[in-house]
């Protein structure tokens, strides 16, 4: 069970929101990584099956999404959580998950139903079944989001910023039914969330300007700012990036000065390490 | 330019016909349940109960109301089926619609079937509008073909509003699509010349409206032509809306548009003999269905379920059965007709107004009849007495042109024994700007006690059509009013 890019790219006008881009994805949770309009959510939609990439191939699960019966297939077997789903405000939660399992070929009643009423379970929302959407709140409407992509149990997940406006509890039941899930699925998880992905994902990939620009472990993600992570008292001049923690001593990521007291790096510094540029408007120093 | 990709399952397969079906039920009970249906239901049964009421109901008028009354259900029908079909289509290519199995061609397949519900409900609305007005009226002949015309035009307002929406991508589609709806209703103008004997392209219309000068309408609409044309109709638009990737699309789509080219104009032509006996038997009634009595001499004939009014006709007349000669009135029949318009329309079934919009109704209708219709009234009473009178007159063919001046203030004064008529006259003698001379004499006249006795002995003279205003009033005891001219008609008020 394999999802596999190769040599993807999608322009926009003179923008290459997509240059290039290839990697596979097995079994297990990827982490997708990246600035804003690194092209995240362009290849996103083009692995959900909304986009044609313009050269490049894509192969999703075995099956090949140009073709119009396999890309049928695809969207049977898999779940997408966009990032804006477009929710129909006068719909109760359970009739919106419901009219989406019909879309997804659920046509025995009983049974739809059953699966219906798991995915808000699954995600908390099962008290909230018979309430409109237009009264829940931001961080429910996210669940919601994500219990219609958990339709079927699919194959193959898709999420784009799945935790983005959840409380912490909620966020850690997320980790826990992701990880559940992943055990015989593919999972690709969009986020902004660095902890999610040290958290939770076995594999992490950061695209920057279109391009993949790592693709390894989270710790490895990490070990790129080994030794460039240290505590000073004073604000760090030669730091690239740095914040007074709460104790009044300043966490700096950069260059560190002699005899400076480093400290283990997590996948936030290593990834700022990696596209600092882009993410801070300063030259890059990656590894 | 973004290529993206169609949101299409590009063919069918195993499990698209059950989803189909699936969204059509949910689809279904959506729009049913929707806020603005019910509104439209409500706009039709005030339309459908305000002109039951007020038209009283005769005949397959029923049946015709009960379609042309489901207009608003229709437009609200249009309206949230567009909004079904904009939120089928999403705001966004990202929307989760758009990566499911379920293409956009056969979700909208599933909201124009899912118009069954509402079209369903639109003939439970109808049948309860149709009880509702049984409970009036004994003998409301049901036209089937008529009343179907309502579903189905609430289905073809749907497919409307799907089309529409699904062809053009802006939110107030929905919104032009009740425009659309309504502007094909307007479309078709009536075909005024000649209008009694052909019918005008007003049946192009989905909902063919009917016209006020009426009987021919009532009696003679080809129904079921236009329920196959609308049918056709909305099949064809239907297809329109679905078009893309269902198999079944095509086929749908040429023979809803084979049916509504053939029917449309089948139903503009003349129609056959053979239906205008049905209808004119339907109007004139069965005669071997008729209970009759004779009071006075004269034959009172009720339709079944009205046997038991004979008592309170003839009660009605007995005024003017007591001063008229009887064997004027021996041989009258005053007969109880379905299609008896003379409440609503001012027509009677029995006057040669009927016979210049359909020739044929002459060979049908009794002679020496006095036609009734299923409402008895005040004011349908005082039809009997008019024509009860006229008949004791001796104006054979009981048009009021054969009266003379004097018969004139006679027949006046005969119905006035309706109180309601009498009220009206004394009103207009003492109120009106102007009036008649006939009003002046009778206002005076009634005043005497022995004006019965007057009449029945002068009877002759006084219905004589030579006999002037003058001599009338001299008979009569009053005084004849100054500057009349020769129709009767009085400069100013009574003296």
């Amino acid at each position: 069970m394999t999802v596999t890019l190769t040599e993807v790219r999608k322009v926009y006008g003179s923008v290459r929101a997509l240059d290039g881009v290839s990697f596979r994805l097995e079994t297990g949770i990827t982490g997708l990584l990246g600035p804003n309009g690194a092209g995240k959510t362009t290849l996103l939609r083009c692995l959900a099956t909304v986009l044609a990439p313009d050269t490049g191939h894509l192969d999703v699960l075995g099956l090949d999404p140009d073709r119009p019966d396999q890309r049928t297939e695809i969207r049977r077997q898999m779940g997408y959580l966009p990032q804006e789903p477009g929710f129909y405000r006068n719909f109760t939660c359970f009739d919106f998950v419901d009219y989406l399992a019909i879309l997804k070929e659920h046509v025995d009643r009983t049974e739809r139903h059953a699966e219906v009423r798991r995915v808000l379970e699954l995600t908390g929302l099962a008290d909230k079944s018979t309430t409109k959407i237009r009264k829940l709140s931001g961080g429910m409407r996210r669940r919601l989001a994500l219990a219609q992509a958990l339709l079927g149990s699919p194959r193959f997940l898709v999420l784009d910023e799945p935790t983005a406006g959840l409380d912490p509890e909620l966020r850690f039941r997320f980790r826990e039914l992701v990880t559940e899930l992943a055990v015989d699925r593919v999972v690709l998880l969009s986020t902004h969330q660095t902890e999610d992905v040290s958290a939770i994902c076995d594999r992490v990939i950061v695209l920057d300007s279109g391009r993949v620009r790592f693709d390894g472990t989270p710790a490895r993600l990490a070990d790129i700012a080994a030794g460039k992570v240290w505590l000073a008292a004073e604000r760090p001049a030669s730091a690239r990036i740095f914040w007074r923690m709460a104790s009044g001593q300043f966490r700096a990521v950069g260059r560190p000065p002699d005899g400076a007291e480093i400290i283990d790096p997590t996948i936030e510094d290593g990834y700022v390490m990696l596209v600092g540029a882009a993410a801070l408007g300063t030259e890059t120093e990656a590894a | 330019m973004t290529a993206t990709l169609a949101p299409s399952a590009g063919t069918e397969t195993q499990a698209t016909w059950p989803a189909i079906l699936a969204l059509a039920r949910f689809e279904g009970r959506m729009m049913v349940r929707h806020p603005v249906t019910w509104l439209g239901a409500l706009g039709s049964v005030a339309m459908a109960a305000f002109r039951l009421w007020e038209e009283a109901p005769v005949l397959n008028r029923v049946s015709v109301t009960l379609a042309w009354t489901m207009l608003p259900l229709g437009a609200a029908v249009a309206l949230v089926s567009g909004w079904a079909v904009l939120r089928a289509k999403g705001r966004t290519d990202a929307h989760p619609p758009m990566v499911m199995p379920i293409a956009m061609a056969q979700r909208v397949g599933g909201i124009v079937l899912g118009l069954t519900y509402p079209a369903i409900g639109t003939f439970a609305l109808q049948m309860s509008l149709l009880g509702w007005s049984m409970t009036r009226d004994p003998v409301t002949s049901v036209v089937w073909t008529e009343i179907l015309a309502g579903p189905i035009y609430v289905l073809f307002a749907g497919a409307v509003g799907a089309a529409v929406t699904r062809w053009m991508s802006h939110p107030a589609a929905p919104l032009l699509s009740v425009l659309v709806l309504l502007g094909l209703m307007i479309a078709f103008p009536y075909q005024q010349e000649d209008w009694g004997r052909n019918i005008g392209i007003e049946w192009l219309s989905p909902l063919a409206w009917p016209q006020d000068i009426i009987p021919y309408e009532v009696a003679f609409r080809p129904a079921g032509l236009h329920l196959g044309y609308l049918t056709g109709l909305t099949l064809f638009v239907a297809g329109v809306a679905t078009l893309g990737r269902l198999n079944v699309v095509w086929p749908v789509l040429a023979i809803g548009l084979l049916v509504a080219a053939i029917l449309g104009p089948a139903q503009l032509g003349p129609i056959g003999e053979s239906r205008r006996v049905e209808a004119m038997n339907r109007l004139v009634g069965n005669t071997a269905e008729l209970s009759c009595e004779t009071h006075h001499g004269i034959d009172f004939c009720a339709m079944p379920g009205y046997a038991g009014w004979i008592e309170e006709w003839a009660a009605a007349i007995q005024p003017v059965v007591s001063v008229a000669p009887i064997e004027r009135l021996k041989g009258l029949e005053i007969r109880q007709y379905p299609a008896h318009f003379t409440h609503f329309y001012e027509m009677d079934p029995t006057t040669s107004d009927w016979w210049w919009i359909e020739p044929a109704a002459k060979d049908y209708l009794a002679r020496n009849a006095i036609a009734l219709g299923s409402v008895w009234a005040p004011w349908t009473s005082n039809n009997l007495l008019h024509g009860v009178s006229i008949a004791a007159i001796g104006c054979s063919d009981r048009a009021d042109e054969c009266l003379g001046e004097s018969a004139q203030v006679v027949l006046v004064w005969l119905q006035a024994h309706d109180s309601r008529y009498a009220e009206y006259l004394f009103y207009d003698a003492e109120h009106s700007g102007s009036s008649f001379v006939w009003t002046c004499i009778v206002t005076d006249f009634w005043a005497n006690p022995d004006g019965a006795e007057i009449i029945r002995d002068n009877w002759s003279v006084l219905t004589n059509p030579a006999t002037s205003y003058e001599e009338a009033s001299n008979i009569m005891g009053v005084s004849l009013p100054t500057g009349y001219d020769r129709e009767g008609h009085l400069e100013g008020a009574c003296p």
